[in-house]
């Protein structure tokens, strides 16, 4: 059976318009979650920060974040702290800071969840991410997880979670689990002192970090 | 009795110039190491962390008085042995090369009261190192340095907690202090063998160098032995700094240092006994 050459332009424009109309609304979630993020003009947090490196044992430490728009972001600690140097920064927000293209990429569940999957493309060169991937929980419109992939190589995956309901609403999380690649580890046994060899020897070869960030007591203005 | 011999023998350790050499010497070295630390340790870490440099920002006084008090112990502690020869390799052995052993053997007090009492008073000089050395180095890395979190870069980087440093400071030099006796104790049955100083000395050395190159060498023969050989247990101290520490190892490594001292003692004591002083 043959389409009516009518029928098959018309189906084909259907699909186009479907297909700009997500692109549109892709476009617009990630716009309304820009305009949420951009209403904490000042805020300040506490975060308390677990790193998991195969090669290190690091002590959970404390460190406050500060935050001044458009992008100032001062993150101290009264102590020892390692800061990933992406991503503590509330990553979703820095991605959307600058311009940029979101196309829609679909749906899939995330933690139970069905996400919206949006792709969204920094057009500023000056970006050090290439692209990302965001999901988003469209019933309360905020980035769940975000994926990006910087213009080295590497990829960050930030899992975001939203339990203070007053900082929610500026789309500002209140734990972040950051997953990101890191080089290898290697030290000269002159420099370690470990001529023994009964100790433990580090991982080879390109090491995987994962960086737990709570953050607490927002006060946002 | 006892009390009496070791008072003597304490006077005549310090009574020689030879003792204060590793006071001396440990008291240029620290506040040099201490002072160089402080000005370029930072080099230290870049080096160490430079693969973490991209990915992370590190806050906080790394190089601090802990964590120099840690560098200047682990580098110390190679060289520590050889002064602490100085002193109990000679204790019995300059008895012989003096001439003084039938003068002291044939008063009123039991041949074994005498090499307990210098066997004693041999580590006594010891401990009075290890409170020096971990003296200066704390003391001067916290007060030019403060305090922080010691960072400990060994096969992997440990970072331990400010409130968690003390206790493995404290621990850590008891452990060094009993490993530095059991060199000590080496030293002293050898110098209980022979008759001028030079020998236990060199030859105490000599046994740490050869075991420590065994130790280190990964070959699959050797793994039999390497645990026997109490150079392997004598750097136990920097298990200390472990997180979380390997108690059953760290036991096990002081249990071998208090067997080669009671080893070496009762030897030394059983050589003495027998020890012709007549010809």
């Amino acid at each position: 059976m043959k389409f009516p050459a009518t029928l098959t332009t018309l189906a084909l424009f259907c699909v186009a318009g479907l297909s700009v109309r997500a692109q549109d609304d892709a476009q617009r979630v990630m716009e309304a979650m820009k305009v949420r993020m951009q209403g904490a003009k000042v805020y300040d947090a506490d975060m308390r920060i677990k790193v998991d490196v195969s090669f290190m044992k690091v002590p959970e430490s404390k460190a406050h974040v500060h935050f001044e728009a458009p992008d100032k972001t001062t993150i101290d600690a009264p102590g020892f702290a390692m800061i990933p140097k992406q991503g503590a920064d509330l990553s979703a927000a820095k991605l959307l800071s600058q311009p940029y293209v979101a196309v829609s990429a679909g749906r899939e569940m995330f933690q139970g969840v069905m996400m919206r999957k949006i792709t969204v493309i920094p057009s500023s060169e000056s970006s050090e991410i290439a692209v990302a991937v965001v999901y988003v929980d469209t019933t309360t419109m905020t980035p769940r997880k975000v994926v990006s992939t910087t213009r080295k190589g590497g990829t960050i995956t930030a899992e975001l979670v939203y339990n203070d309901a007053a900082a929610r609403v500026y789309c500002l999380p209140s734990y972040v689990k950051l997953r990101f690649d890191i080089g290898s580890f290697q030290i000269p046994k002159t420099m370690s002192g470990d001529f023994e060899n009964s100790t433990k020897e580090a991982p080879k070869g390109p090491q995987q970090a994962t960086v737990e960030i709570w953050y607490s007591a927002y006060r946002i203005r | 009795m006892m009390l009496a011999a070791l008072r003597v023998e304490l006077a005549k350790v310090f009574s020689k110039w030879r003792t204060y050499i590793g006071f001396i010497a440990v008291g240029l070295l620290i506040p040099i190491i201490v002072l160089a630390m402080g000005k370029e340790g930072n080099q230290y870490f870049s080096f160490a962390t430079q693969a973490l440099s991209q990915a992370f920002e590190f806050k906080g006084n790394l190089m601090n008085g802990y964590t120099v008090a840690y560098i200047v112990f682990g580098a110390l502690y190679i060289h520590i042995p050889f002064l602490v020869t100085l002193v109990s390799g000679d204790i019995l052995a300059g008895e012989a090369t003096s001439g003084t052993y039938r003068l002291i053997f044939t008063r009123p007090v039991k041949r074994s009261t005498i090499v307990t009492a210098k066997y004693i008073a041999s580590m006594l000089y010891v401990n009075m190192m290890i409170v020096w050395m971990a003296i200066l180095a704390m003391v001067l890395g916290v007060a030019f340095l403060g305090t922080g979190e010691i960072v400990v870069i060994r096969s992997q980087i440990t970072i331990i907690a400010e409130h968690d440093a003390l206790w493995r400071f404290v621990l850590a030099y008891g452990f060094s202090a009993l490993s530095m006796m059991t060199v000590a104790s080496i030293a002293f049955l050898c110098s209980s063998l022979v008759e001028n100083s030079i020998g236990p000395i060199m030859t105490t050395m000599a046994i740490i160098i050869v075991f420590t190159i065994i130790s280190a060498i990964d070959l699959p023969m050797f793994d039999v032995i390497r645990p026997m050989l109490f150079t392997n247990h004598m750097t136990g101290w920097k298990l200390l700094f472990d997180d979380p520490v390997p108690w059953p190892r760290v036991f096990t490594s002081a249990s071998v240092l208090v067997g080669h001292m009671v080893v070496c003692f009762v030897a030394a004591q059983i050589i003495m006994q027998r020890k012709d002083i007549l010809t």
